[in-house]
């Protein structure tokens, strides 16, 4: 898991509930104290693993109210952190688009040639006029999380879609298959 | 205490880190996309930034692998490429050149690199080259030349054959021309052999004919031979009588018994009939063997062993000697008229393969006559056949009251293996064979006229001497 997700989801814990839980959560997750996530870093995916067990537990959120709140914070930053790619894209299905190819942008720059390949490609899509289909897979499941970040880019840019996951890694299946379809652009 | 805000750094220390990140990028200026950067930065700016970097560096790296690779099996097609290819500048500098190429001309690539490409093209040829790559350049670089036969020059100084094509792009280093070569030497080679295995095969198809032209006037000798035969008996008794007259006359005791018995005798036989048709059974007889021999002589003419350099012939021998081998091709449709002129100079030729000629275009005659005739009739059509000369020149022509070459075949008789005959009665070769003996062999030229329904002329112009 690059950095930057877990750099966020431990600045939202701040934000939400103080420095002392961020300890307390690393704590319980196991990790160093001094840990400090950089975004172009690569981390072993169980640790992310813990520390979102354990965020969600000490905060005693459930998984969807969870994802809900960290794809708000998220998109928040990535907003501030990356208004280019945002820029770039006229609508919330440009946008999401584009999300695999920032995805493997991390992925390549992260300088850890050995994670690269790890990283890449747990998102695939296929898209159609007004409809997208997206296959990810991934040990962390965060299918939710995609299906909320989605909801939250269709927000930002004014547009309405609907959201369904047609087969999930939690129902048995080998991969998640999140389809994605657009009844309004506000652009294009 | 766990904070998540990153120690700021000091502008020293920012210094630091971005110099360290130009100095990854100017590894890249030298073509080293392998290192990556890894700044050790807590700013999280500097981290996107070295993010972006890496990225950019990577996405480098494997663009410059990508062509790299695709150069790579470029090259290994165009190595192993059978074609010769190499393209040149717009100098006419040879720029690549691949193994099948170079081995064509007898070098190695390093020898022909940057040099001009005229070292690939005889004397004559490379005189005008320069003008024609003029040409070739004051067009756009889309225009290219279809493959053609052209002569090219081996290391050795030996000419040959090539087909070229070729073809020109912009690029930035200017117009390059890309040359396509195909060694023709083996292929006229076996054009050549071709040729001459089907004269062979022709002498075998029209051996039929021959055997029947041949038996007729031996028939007639043995019935000729018989009837002087049986004369001859008869003419013994007379003799005889005679014999025993004069021996009387030599006792000097004639005597009127041996008189009555001769007269007798003489009556008795139609020495009279004998003596009127001897000479014209006798003429028959050495006419029907002249008839054979002169078809023998024509056989062994028509199949004259391949000679590779051309001699002095006539051409008007060659239409009496082809005309007299395939006479059972033509007899039954058509009557053979021969307008030869006496005055024919005897041009540098080779005989065989020219006689093969000539019989295409008669079989063909006859073919197209056929096709017109009413089933079972007796009429004929006609094959003429004449000569004339020009100053430099002897010319053909073989005209026939055939069905005629419709419009919509007529720039296709000549291709190899076109026909409109049936199985076992054309396989298509037999004008591509007259092309290549006319044009390749002898520098001549063939085409034809014709009107359907009418019939068809072709015709044949072959120069006095041949280039050498
Ligand atoms: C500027 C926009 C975005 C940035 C900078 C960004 C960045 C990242 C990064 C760095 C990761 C960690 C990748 C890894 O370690 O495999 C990640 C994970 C993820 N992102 Fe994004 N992302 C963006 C937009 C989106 C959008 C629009 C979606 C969904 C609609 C999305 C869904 C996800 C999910 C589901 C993961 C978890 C992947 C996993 O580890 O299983 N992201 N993102
Ligand atoms: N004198 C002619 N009149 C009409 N058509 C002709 C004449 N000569 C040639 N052709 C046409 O051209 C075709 C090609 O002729 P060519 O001699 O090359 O082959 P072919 O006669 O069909 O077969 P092959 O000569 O090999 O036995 C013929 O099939 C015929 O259609
Ligand atoms: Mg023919």
């Amino acid at each position: 898991m690059v950095g930057l997700i877990p750099n966020l989801l431990l600045k939202l814990i701040e934000s939400a509930a103080g420095p002392e839980t961020v300890a307390a959560v690393l704590r319980q997750a196991g990790i160093p104290l001094e840990r400090r996530y950089g975004l172009n870093r690569v981390y072993p995916d169980e640790e992310w693993q813990r520390l979102y067990a354990a965020a969600r537990d000490l905060l005693g959120l459930d998984e969807d109210r969870a994802e809900a709140m960290f794809a708000e914070f998220f998109v928040q930053d990535a907003l501030a952190r990356f208004p280019r790619w945002f820029q770039m894209c006229r609508n919330s299905y440009e946008m999401l688009c584009l999300q695999p190819k920032i995805h493997n942008a991390f992925a390549t720059g992260c300088s850890a040639a050995a994670a690269r390949r790890v990283l890449n490609d747990k998102f695939r899509t296929v898209s159609e006029p007004h409809r997208l289909i997206v296959e990810y897979r991934s040990p962390n499941r965060l299918c939710g999380l995609y299906v909320k970040l989605a909801r939250c880019i269709a927000t930002h840019y004014g547009d309405e879609v609907d959201l369904a996951e047609r087969e999930c890694v939690k129902w048995g299946a080998n991969r998640c298959l999140i389809e994605v379809a657009w009844r309004r652009l506000l652009h294009g | 205490m766990a904070s998540t805000h990153a120690p700021r750094c000091d502008s020293a220390d920012l210094r630091r880190q971005i110099n360290e990140l130009a100095d990854y990028l100017c590894g890249a200026v030298q073509g080293n996309f392998d290192l990556l950067a890894v700044v050790d930065t807590e700013d999280e700016d500097m981290q996107k930034l070295t993010m972006m970097v890496n990225f950019v560096l990577e996405s480098a790296r494997r663009a410059v692998c990508e062509l790299q690779q695709r150069e790579a099996c470029l090259r290994s097609v165009l190595e192993t490429a059978a074609e010769g290819i190499l393209t040149a500048n717009s100098d006419g500098i040879i720029q690549t050149c691949n193994r099948a190429a170079a081995a064509m001309f007898g070098y190695e690539p390093e020898e022909v690199l940057d040099r001009p490409i005229e070292m690939l093209m005889p004397d004559a040829v490379a005189l005008t080259h320069r003008m024609q790559v003029e040409r070739l350049l004051a067009q756009p670089a889309t225009v290219s030349v279809p493959a053609r036969e052209v002569t090219a020059r081996h290391q050795s100084g030996r000419l040959f054959p090539i087909s070229l094509a070729v073809s020109q792009a912009e690029t930035r280093q200017g117009r390059m021309f890309t040359a396509i070569m195909r060694d023709l030497t083996e292929e006229k080679r076996m054009q050549c052999e071709l040729a001459q295995a089907q004269r062979l095969e022709s002498v075998g198809q029209l051996a039929a004919g021959i055997a029947h032209e041949i038996n007729t006037p031996t028939q007639f000798i043995g019935d000729n031979l018989r009837f002087l035969h049986e004369g001859f008996q008869e003419l013994q008794a007379i003799m005889a009588a005679c014999g025993r007259l004069v021996e009387a006359i030599d006792k000097g005791a004639v005597q009127a018994e041996q008189l009555r018995d001769f007269a007798a005798t003489w009556r008795g036989s139609e020495a009279d009939y004998w003596r009127r048709e001897f000479p014209s059974a006798i003429q028959q007889s050495l006419e029907g063997n002249e008839r054979v021999a002169s078809i023998v002589r024509a056989m062994k003419e028509f199949s004259h062993p391949g000679v590779d350099t051309p001699v002095l012939a006539s051409l008007n021998d060659a239409v009496r000697t082809t005309v007299t081998v395939s006479r059972n091709e033509w007899k039954y449709v058509a009557e053979v008229e021969l307008h030869l002129d006496p005055e024919l100079p005897e041009i540098e030729c080779l005989p065989g393969p020219l006689n093969q000629v000539i019989l295409n275009l008669v079989i063909n005659a006859a073919h197209a006559i056929e096709k017109v005739l009413p089933r079972a009739s007796a009429e004929k059509g006609t094959i003429h056949i004449s000569t004339s000369s020009g100053p430099d020149s002897v010319e053909l022509r073989v005209s026939d009251s055939g069905c005629g070459i419709p419009p919509e075949i007529r720039d296709r008789v000549f291709d190899p293996f076109f026909t409109t005959k049936e199985v076992g009665k054309g396989t298509g070769q037999g004008l591509a064979i007259a092309r290549n003996v006319v044009v390749d062999k002898h520098g001549g030229s063939i085409s034809f006229e014709s009107e359907v329904g009418r019939g068809t002329t072709f015709v044949v112009r072959l120069p006095l001497k041949q280039r050498q």
